[in-house]
């Protein structure tokens, strides 16, 4: 770890140099022998290393006030803590409202198949649950083959942009269908919020697995 | 002033910060329940025996009184002083079980003390409030468990503020999460007649003036009762139970249906491609009117002779990061107390066995061995159904 921290350095960059130094191999350790687990501290480090860049994605502008090494190390001590829990909390202000989905995915079909392939494999491997992974390999199917029947599944309402018409049934063959889809009154905003935030679960992983394969959003 | 809920020995971790970490035990096989106190204190508790403390999470700035309604005043003050060791080393505290633990460390895990009766009841809200927590479980499940948690909260837990303070919240929630289940709540009454009964008794409880939690008991109370005969028609249908195996049906437009005979829920359907083994689709078998089927989107272009079909529990293969394989142990692990409570226990053991094999994979030798005696029966959870878990099992096919 630098002592001094160079001046055209962002905050982003000192926090990645950080993760790559000794001194959070050192925190990593330390963390997986209280809870007593047996796990890697470079998958520690790299879990970290994700949720950090997640969050620097999200909020580009956002005034850090501790120094990188510390606010790394919280975030790989909630790494830690949350592994004996079976599941990933996401907090409720990291969730988002509304979902943006005006930007058009690139349908995998115009690439080639082999592009397809290599972007199904990232999903699949990507380590999210099985829902997510599921709906999001029927929104690559939906992108590269707009004509599947998909007449039994909930629509969105007309104006919708294609990534929403497509995610809906996305969602409802993945399983994901009691009380989620709004009806023609456009539900609560409860259910809409949940709707968006179940949305998101899966544009994510489209995304990150895109990001993979090196293709994105047009 | 209420009795400590915590009398145990805890080893003191201190780190740079001086954030504290008390740890009592090591989580089981099945993990931790964790509850957040608010007041810079969270508290883990072992998922399948509550009572057990694992460890007591306190922030530089937490206050003072929420700890020591966990530990006590002097136990607490006493932490709360502590410096660290120079050499880093954490320190140790002698609770009231010193020799009690001391014996059964000696005798092996399943002589360790139980608890106290505070200590099972909140453990019982901890586990509660991380059903309440986890994000991807059914927000009628998620409304369930918070209920719980503000009627657990209401009794004699509720002395210490910051423990009614977390009733407070619960009761927000489980409103916010009710509105979200409320579209399909006459449906799933309807089909649910004994359980949603026990909701509404939740639901319809004096304490909750909540208008979206009196609207959910009013949905409960007015959804009629079932038609008995055609619900035990449409299970023994012959259409149904007489299916041998599975039945895959692919259609021009994209569109699979495969059948099935097994009824036990929790399987998934998994079509890859031939050539390439590459995942096409995942989809799971749900409980319907015409038997358990999967509704699958694949590319039209493909026909049956270009894929494969499996029907599988496991349809995701394993991580290779250790931290998501400790994850998906957990997993197991909760699955299988979850089971054990509601009384699957046939599939209960069968999670416990994939369980034990995951921590042996992970070279985790002692959570193998405990999650062993869970399957054969030696150790059995130390708890019962929640209503929330009740509500979950109704949601599984199973």
């Amino acid at each position: 770890m630098r002592d001094v921290p160079d001046a055209e350095e962002t905050f982003e960059e000192r926090a990645y140099s950080w993760l790559a130094s000794g001194a959070a191999e050192t925190v990593a350790e330390g963390l997986i022998f209280r809870k007593q687990i047996i796990v890697d501290p470079k998958d520690v480090i790299d879990d970290t290393r994700r949720q950090i860049w997640s969050f620097f994605q999200r909020n580009p502008d956002h005034e850090f006030t501790s120094p990188p090494g510390a606010y790394c190390a919280v975030v790989m001590r909630n790494v830690v803590n949350e592994v004996l829990r079976g599941f990933k909390e996401t907090p409720l202000e990291q969730q988002p409202n509304e979902l943006d989905l005006t930007n058009d995915f690139v349908a995998p079909s115009d690439l080639g198949g082999g592009f397809t392939d290599q972007l199904r494999s990232a999903i699949e491997t990507a380590g999210h649950p099985d829902w997510v992974t599921a709906a999001a390999l029927n929104f690559v199917t939906l992108s590269a083959y707009p004509g599947c029947d998909v007449s039994d599944a909930p629509a969105s309402k007309a104006g919708a942009t294609p990534n929403q018409a497509r995610l809906w049934p996305s969602l409802w063959f993945a399983g994901r269908r009691d009380g989620l889809f709004p009806g023609p009154d456009g539900g609560g905003a409860a259910q809409r919020k949940r709707l968006s935030r179940t949305g998101a679960a899966v544009q994510g992983l489209v995304d990150e697995a895109a990001q993979m394969v090196g293709a994105g959003a047009s | 002033m209420s009795a400590p809920i915590y009398r145990e020995s805890l080893v003191v971790h201190i780190d740079d910060a001086g954030e504290r970490e008390l740890v009592s035990f090591n989580a089981g096989p099945a993990g931790v329940a964790q509850v957040d106190l608010g007041n810079g204190v969270i508290v883990q508790v072992d998922f399948a025996e509550p009572s057990r403390l694992a460890s007591i999470r306190i922030e530089p700035n937490a206050r003072a009184s929420t700890v020591e309604d966990l530990i006590g005043p002097e136990r607490a003050d006493a932490v709360l002083s502590m410096v660290p060791r120079a050499d880093g080393r954490p320190r140790r505290m002698v609770g009231e079980d010193g020799p009690e633990r001391e014996r059964a460390r000696r005798a092996g895990p399943s002589s360790l003390p139980r608890g106290t009766y505070e200590s099972m009841r909140f453990g019982r809200v901890a586990v509660l409030q991380s059903m309440v927590d986890d994000p991807w479980a059914p927000d009628l499940v998620r409304a369930t468990a918070a209920l719980e948690v503000a009627v657990e909260t209401a009794g004699d837990l509720g002395d210490r503020d910051s423990i009614a303070q977390l009733g407070g919240s619960a009761i927000e929630r489980a409103a916010e999460l009710l509105d979200g289940a409320d579209a399909d709540l006459s449906g799933w009454a309807t089909a649910h007649p004994d359980v949603a009964r026990d909701l509404h008794e939740l639901c319809d409880n004096r304490a909750f003036t909540h208008p979206l939690i009196a609207r959910a008991a009013d949905v409960l109370a007015s959804t009629a009762p079932p038609d008995h005969g055609d619900i035990a028609a449409a299970r023994s249908s012959p259409s149904v139970v007489e299916m041998p195996g599975s039945h895959v049906d692919l259609k021009p437009s994209g569109r699979m249906v495969v059948r099935s005979a097994d009824l036990s829920g929790d399987q998934w359907v998994r079509v890859v491609r031939k050539d390439s083994l590459v995942l096409l689709a995942l989809a799971p078998m749900m409980v319907t009117a015409s038997g358990v089927m999967a509704e699958v989107i694949v590319p039209p272009d493909l026909t049956l002779a270009d894929m494969e079909v499996d029907i599988t529990a496991a349809p995701l293969p394993v991580p290779a990061s250790s931290l998501a394989r400790v994850t998906r142990a957990v997993q197991l692990g909760r699955d299988a107390v979850a089971l054990h409570v509601v009384g699957q226990w046939q599939r209960s053991r069968t999670r416990w066995v994939e369980c034990a094999r995951a921590w042996r994979e992970l070279g985790d030798t002692t959570r193998a061995q405990i999650a062993a005696r869970y399957a054969d029966g030696e150790y059995e959870p130390q708890r019962g159904a929640t209503l929330a878990e009740r509500v979950r099992q109704t949601q599984r096919g199973g």
